[in-house]
């Protein structure tokens, strides 16, 4: 598990405070625990950068300027501008060594299924996160699926995954990569449909009636 | 081309097209993503025209999503028609999409594959778009 330095300073509470922060250019966010009072806090966005575009769990150690403390936390959660894509606020989530806690952790295929190479087959990826549950010193920095075995029609299962001293928060059947035939035609034109839907039958209508 | 199977009113009124698109604004299936930078009423021609120019780009590679669906019907009055006399008849269907909404995602292609056939797509789109990456995938 990698462990990230970040470190922030202290911000006021509210909406405005927190637009004033990102017109310094600073991303507003709060650090929260169980038991504790939050502490909102900004971070250099570039700083940020890869925490967020990454395809690894890190462990982050928020040092925190004014006060000189540090905690060790997860990036939570992260808000994003629909339309610019910059980051707009940022969650991070204070761990202990001892206490479970869960966690989002990313998945990555390893090999090329049979299904591919010998059938001509797509993989497919259905899941890209896995929530699991863990202490974080059992806790991955991302799930490796082997995938050589499948063939078309096969998929990866939650349930067929085992890592020690880590739970998932997935039904065992939750698919994760499936190998499917590829489509057969260079054009799949659309099911035929009607050019006018059907009316809903409307209850008033129907009472009368 | 897509429409709904069954609705509750066969015409509807205009609505506006204020803010951003805060829901489905993330890629969510695929790798990349064609994100709309301008709010739109995206017919469903529209939308089949796109997606035949993915699909033709990528041959029988590859997955593509549609994100966004036309649920929204239209109407005009027919030619040479005073105002009044109630709503015109309805001509089409559209998705109402604000800035921000995916579009199309595409996966299980090369990037190369995947950017041509999204920035084809954005040719037949009344809107200024833009290709997007899942977060994993963005170059930092």
């Amino acid at each position: 598990m990698s462990d990230f330095v970040l470190t922030a300073t202290l911000r006021p509470t509210g909406k405005q405070a927190a637009k004033q922060v990102r017109r310094r250019g600073l991303v507003p966010g709060i650090f929260y625990t169980p038991g504790a009072e939050p502490i909102p806090i900004a971070v250099k966005p570039l700083a940020l950068r890869p925490l967020v575009y990454t395809r690894e769990t890190h462990l982050v150690q928020l040092r925190i300027e004014e006060t000189q403390a540090t905690y060790e936390c997860i990036l939570k959660d992260v808000a994003f501008d629909p339309v610019t894509d910059a980051i707009t606020h940022v969650d991070f989530y204070g761990i202990s060594a001892d206490r479970v806690s869960e966690f989002e952790v990313p998945v990555q295929l390893v090999g090329t299924p049979v299904g591919v190479h010998e059938q001509g087959g797509l993989l497919e990826q259905l899941v890209h996160k896995l929530t699991v549950v863990c202490k974080p010193a059992d806790l991955p920095e991302h799930i490796e699926v082997d995938v050589s075995g499948l063939r078309i029609g096969q998929s990866v299962h939650v349930g067929d995954l085992s890592l020690p001293g880590v739970t998932f928060r997935h039904a065992p059947d939750v698919a994760i990569a499936a190998v499917i035939a590829k489509r057969v035609s260079e054009e799949t034109p659309m099911e035929a449909s009607p050019t006018e839907p059907e009316l809903v039958a409307q209850k008033g209508k129907k009472a009368q009636e | 081309m897509l429409l709904p199977k069954r609705v509750k009113h066969r015409k509807v009124q205009r609505g506006r097209r204020k803010g951003k698109a805060f829901r489905g604004s993330q890629v969510a299936f695929g790798a990349y993503g064609l994100k709309a930078l301008e709010p739109a009423w995206i017919t469903n021609r529209q939308i089949e025209a796109a997606r035949i120019a993915i699909n033709r780009h990528l041959k029988r590679d590859g997955k593509v999503w549609i994100r966004i669906f036309p649920d929204k019907p239209f109407t005009k009055k027919p030619l040479e028609v005073r105002m009044g006399s109630g709503k015109g008849n309805p001509e089409g269907w559209v998705a109402v999409v604000k800035p921000g909404r995916i579009l199309f995602e595409v996966d299980g292609v090369s990037k190369e594959a995947a950017l041509e056939a999204l920035r084809l797509a954005s040719h037949k789109l009344p809107i200024k778009t833009k290709i997007v990456a899942r977060l994993d995938l963005v170059e930092v």
